[in-house]
């Protein structure tokens, strides 16, 4: 697992994607924004959840950004889990996927998810959305 | 025949034998009880005047058996009818008197009815057989063909839901790497600012342009590929809402065209509303999109004719050769170059499809120069 610094680390990102391109224009996108944060990657739902279980009374992410597309462990799979255990239930979990199916949004948010966000086509359209899920989801403002 | 007096049973055989019948004799209530457990009669002549058993008891034990509880039984007695006797002979269920000595022509005549009686019944009840017979085999038959059906059925189930989640597999796995390729060319451009110049970058919007189309191109391939299948789930749509909604997200582009919208009364109706809603946005943006110069105005109504509810779009746009009337709706027909207008050719083919899916029709009336406008009508009840 990758963790990647920004200035004092305060709030703490969890990005759960396989795609490595996909994750690096998240950190791309991250980056651009000075904000206290630090960003924790997976590339894997099993791994993921035992970096999410191991913390117990220390602290946790303060949001999780997750791919449905995970191998082995599905996103939903994740989602459901993180929502069902008493310690992980309170991080907002934002749905990023290149999905827009009805259906996926319905499951998404009928599992407890607390935002569902298709990755945007346009570059700009892309780096648009990171910065206000982190607003919204960290408070952080500019 | 049932007489104790073989003479009279000569007699009686005499009498009966042009009738070519199968004639069995008893000389007395036992022997004739005996008999009928054998074989089933038409006919039972029987004599009142018995010893041992007379003519009534010997009828009375036989209607008590099921099997011969129908034989009629003509009674041939030489004691006088009185009312009271005649009375007891019909209590135990015979059908006839007849006083000793006896018309033969009447008696031919009342053995041949009941004769031909039992003949009749006796085929109906043959005929009841077959058909009953042709029943049991007609529903076997009629079973077999429904589960063959209802094998077809799941089988065309089945391929439908393989088929649409391929399209959704399909999609995914091509969009994902298509938006790589278009980011990551933006981001190339972004780290090193002015890269691109003059024809580059012409070249490099010309990329990005053509990854776009392909982005639109397998959406709406999807969009299609998902308005066959299954069942139908009809709920109650409101059209207003519906159309409201639709001009919220078109905004920019009704700006950039300055148009002006009306929309008229909708109504409320049993439809499925996310392939509902592609209907208006296709009909919509295309009213929109086939516009040339200021001062665009598109007309979105509904009106109720009793089966079906018939919306319209009018616009005043560029207009149909009506030529093409029939064809729009076919899948990626298109009338214009890419440069001309943008599309790819497939939201009619949607709309068409959809429509039809909800029991309607499509269809366009137009003149080149002036404007078009599209009907589609979505039945009331469902």
């Amino acid at each position: 697992m990758k963790t990647e610094s920004q200035l004092e680390a305060r709030k703490e990102i969890l990005l759960i994607e396989d795609s490595n391109s996909d994750s690096r224009l998240v950190l791309q996108a991250l980056d651009k924004n000075i904000r206290r944060k630090r960003v924790v990657t997976s590339m894997d739902g099993d791994q993921a959840m035992a970096y999410l279980k191991k913390l117990k009374a220390e602290p946790k992410p303060d949001l999780i950004l997750l791919d449905l597309n995970l191998p082995k462990k599905t996103g939903f799979q994740v989602l459901t889990e993180c929502k069902s255990d008493a310690n992980l239930k309170c991080i907002p979990v934002v749905i990023f996927t290149t999905s827009q199916s009805k259906s996926d949004i319905k499951r998404c948010y009928e599992l407890g998810a607390n935002s569902f966000i298709t990755k945007p086509f346009d570059l700009n359209d892309f780096q648009r959305a990171i910065e206000l899920i982190e607003e919204y989801w960290l408070g952080l403002s500019k | 025949m049932v007489d104790d007096e073989p003479k009279n049973l000569l007699a009686l055989e005499a009498v009966l034998e042009s009738l070519d019948l199968d004639l069995i004799r008893a000389h007395s209530g036992t022997e004739a009880l005996r008999c009928l457990l054998k074989d089933d009669v038409a006919v039972i002549l029987m004599d009142v005047q018995m010893p041992g058993m007379d003519g009534f008891e010997t009828a009375a034990l036989i209607r008590t058996r099921e099997k011969n509880r129908n034989s009629p039984i003509i009674f041939l007695t030489a004691v006088g009818k009185t009312e009271t006797e005649m009375f007891r002979g019909y209590e135990v269920g015979a059908v006839d008197y007849l006083l000793k000595p006896f018309s033969p022509e009447i008696l031919r005549s009342k053995v041949r009815v009941l004769v031909e009686l039992k003949q009749k019944s006796d085929e109906i009840e043959f005929l009841n057989q077959r058909l009953k017979e042709a029943n049991a085999d007609l529903e076997r038959r009629v079973h077999e063909r429904t589960a063959s059906l209802e094998e077809r059925s799941k089988d065309l189930d089945r391929s439908n839901q393989e088929l649409a989640q391929f399209a959704a597999v399909a999609s995914h796995d091509l969009q994902e790497p298509l938006r790589t390729l278009s980011t990551y060319l933006q981001l190339l451009e972004k780290n090193s600012p002015g890269i691109f110049k003059d024809e580059s970058r012409q070249f490099f919007e010309i990329v990005l342009d053509s990854a776009k189309r392909m982005h639109q191109l397998i959406n709406d391939l999807l969009s299609f590929s998902q308005v066959g299948g299954g069942e139908r789930r009809l709920e109650k749509v409101d059209c207003a809402l519906l159309v409201n909604k639709i001009l919220a997200e078109l905004k920019e582009l009704i700006e950039e065209k300055g148009a002006t919208i009306s929309v008229g009364v909708m109504p409320a109706l049993p439809a499925e509303p996310i392939l509902l809603t592609q209907v208006f946005q296709n009909l919509i943006g295309n009213a929109l999109k086939f516009h040339s110069g200021p001062g665009a105005k598109v007309e979105v109504s509904a009106e109720d004719r009793g089966y079906a509810w018939v919306f319209k779009i009018k616009d005043n746009g560029i207009g149909i050769d009506a030529e093409h009337f029939d064809t729009i709706f076919k899948l990626f027909k298109r009338l214009h170059s890419r440069d001309e207008y943008s599309g790819n050719g497939l939201g009619l083919s949607i709309c068409k499809k959809v429509v039809e899916r909800h029991g309607g029709e499509i269809w366009v009336e137009s003149t080149p120069g002036l404007g078009s406008t599209f009907y589609f009508s979505i039945p009331c009840k469902g």
